[in-house]
């Protein structure tokens, strides 16, 4: 690897880091919140928001690597956004249950 | 489900957390077993806060491990690749399987996982001459003042050990750590600390993938799931801090006792 590129890296690496205390800040925040007050309103996007940190890492490191030029490794990252994101179009059509089970979800423990 | 206290759980999630951190896992092997044996939380649910937390634990870890230059970005990246489909697939498999062939599955992956931890030996994967090519995938790390590089062999063997791994975690809620960890480690080259910190920051996107398949299906509990991932923040930020403290050949005999124990009791409970 050359110089250029471990300096790329290097900035990457501090962008991830940086998104990835962002998000887990705003989700513990709003975990504090939704539990001080009982309600699940806050829990739920905070949950969403910790579920879609691994995703926007993965955008940085595509971008990041589409910048650098390493296509190979930039090709691969898409790919993994794209199974990520395929996740998400198929849990909105996942067996919506009949029934739901007794206290599993949305229920205050 | 019985009514549970969001302070135990909190101090769960930050137990699972430290320990996972510690080890380069999720902690997600602690977390089910606890929440359904000793909780009574109903499987599916154990296995979507698991899943949660595994991506506070990762994410936590992560920004501690990418500080150090730990983490071997590409490497990650190519074995996602397996790891994420493996998740999808596991997801969506958990989804269609009754619980009590959940709860054999995860016995009988915890035992099994707990034989080879205790049968592994430590060997040293680092090449001292610092002139060798490390390869695309390969890379250098700094062992106290002195700098060791490592290559990366039998690539496939990694990809199809991240590929049961994902889909692992996505039927059971773990990070999948404890399969990639000692295969990186023990066949491919990779030295252990780079090994646990690429895969601590590989699987928040592989909980990732199953996680959405668990939220859209109506899986996740809100409040034990955000009072365990709560837990799990401070315990993962500190476990990675103390990850260079600890004898790493004590905390894999441990482990695997516990592993075979968990295994045992979660494959009768399938009964």
């Amino acid at each position: 690897m050359s110089g250029r590129g471990v300096r790329t890296q290097r900035g990457v690496e501090r962008v991830i880091e940086a998104a990835l205390a962002v998000g887990l800040l705003v989700s513990s925040s709003l975990f504090v919140v939704g539990l001080a007050l009982g309600t699940s309103g806050p829990l739920k996007w905070g949950i969403l928001l910790l579920m879609l940190t691994p995703v926007a890492r993965v955008v940085i490191l595509a971008v990041g690597l589409l910048h650098e030029r390493d296509f190979l490794f930039g090709l691969v990252s898409l790919f993994v956004l794209g199974v990520l994101l395929s996740g998400i179009v198929v849990s909105g059509r996942l067996a919506p249950r009949p029934v739901p089970a007794p206290g599993a979800p949305e229920r205050l423990p | 489900m019985i009514e549970l206290s969001p302070w135990l759980l909190i101090a769960l999630g930050g137990g699972a957390g430290l320990v996972g951190a510690l080890l380069g896992l999720g902690g997600g092997i602690f977390l089910v077993p606890l929440l359904t044996l000793a909780l009574g939380v109903p499987i599916r649910a154990a296995i979507a806060a698991s899943l949660i937390s595994v991506i506070a634990t990762a994410s936590a870890s992560s920004t501690v491990n990418l500080d150090r230059g730990l983490v071997n970005l590409r490497l990650g990246m190519v074995l996602e690749v397996a790891t994420s489909m493996g998740g999808l697939a596991g997801g969506i498999t958990a989804a269609l399987l009754a619980p009590r062939h959940l709860f054999l599955l995860f016995g009988l992956t915890l035992a099994g996982m707990g034989v080879i931890m205790a049968r592994r030996s430590g060997r040293r994967n680092v090449i001292a001459d610092t002139g060798v090519d490390p390869g695309r995938l390969g890379g250098r790390i700094l062992e106290g003042e002195t700098p060791y590089v490592y290559r990366v062999r039998r690539l496939p063997l990694a990809l199809g050990a991240s590929l049961v791994a994902g889909a692992i975690s996505g039927l059971l809620g773990l990070g999948g750590g404890i399969i990639k960890v000692p295969v990186l480690n023990a066949f491919c080259g990779i030295p252990i600390r780079v090994a646990a910190a690429t895969s601590a920051f590989m699987i928040g996107v592989t909980a990732a993938a199953s996680s959405f398949l668990y939220f859209g299906r109506g899986d996740v509990a809100f409040p034990l799931s955000a009072a365990i991932a709560l837990g799990a923040l401070p315990g993962s930020l500190l476990g990675a801090r103390l990850t260079h403290r600890v004898q790493a050949r004590s905390l894999k005999v441990i482990m695997a006792a516990v592993l075979l124990i968990v295994g045992a009791q979660m494959a009768l409970k399938a009964r």
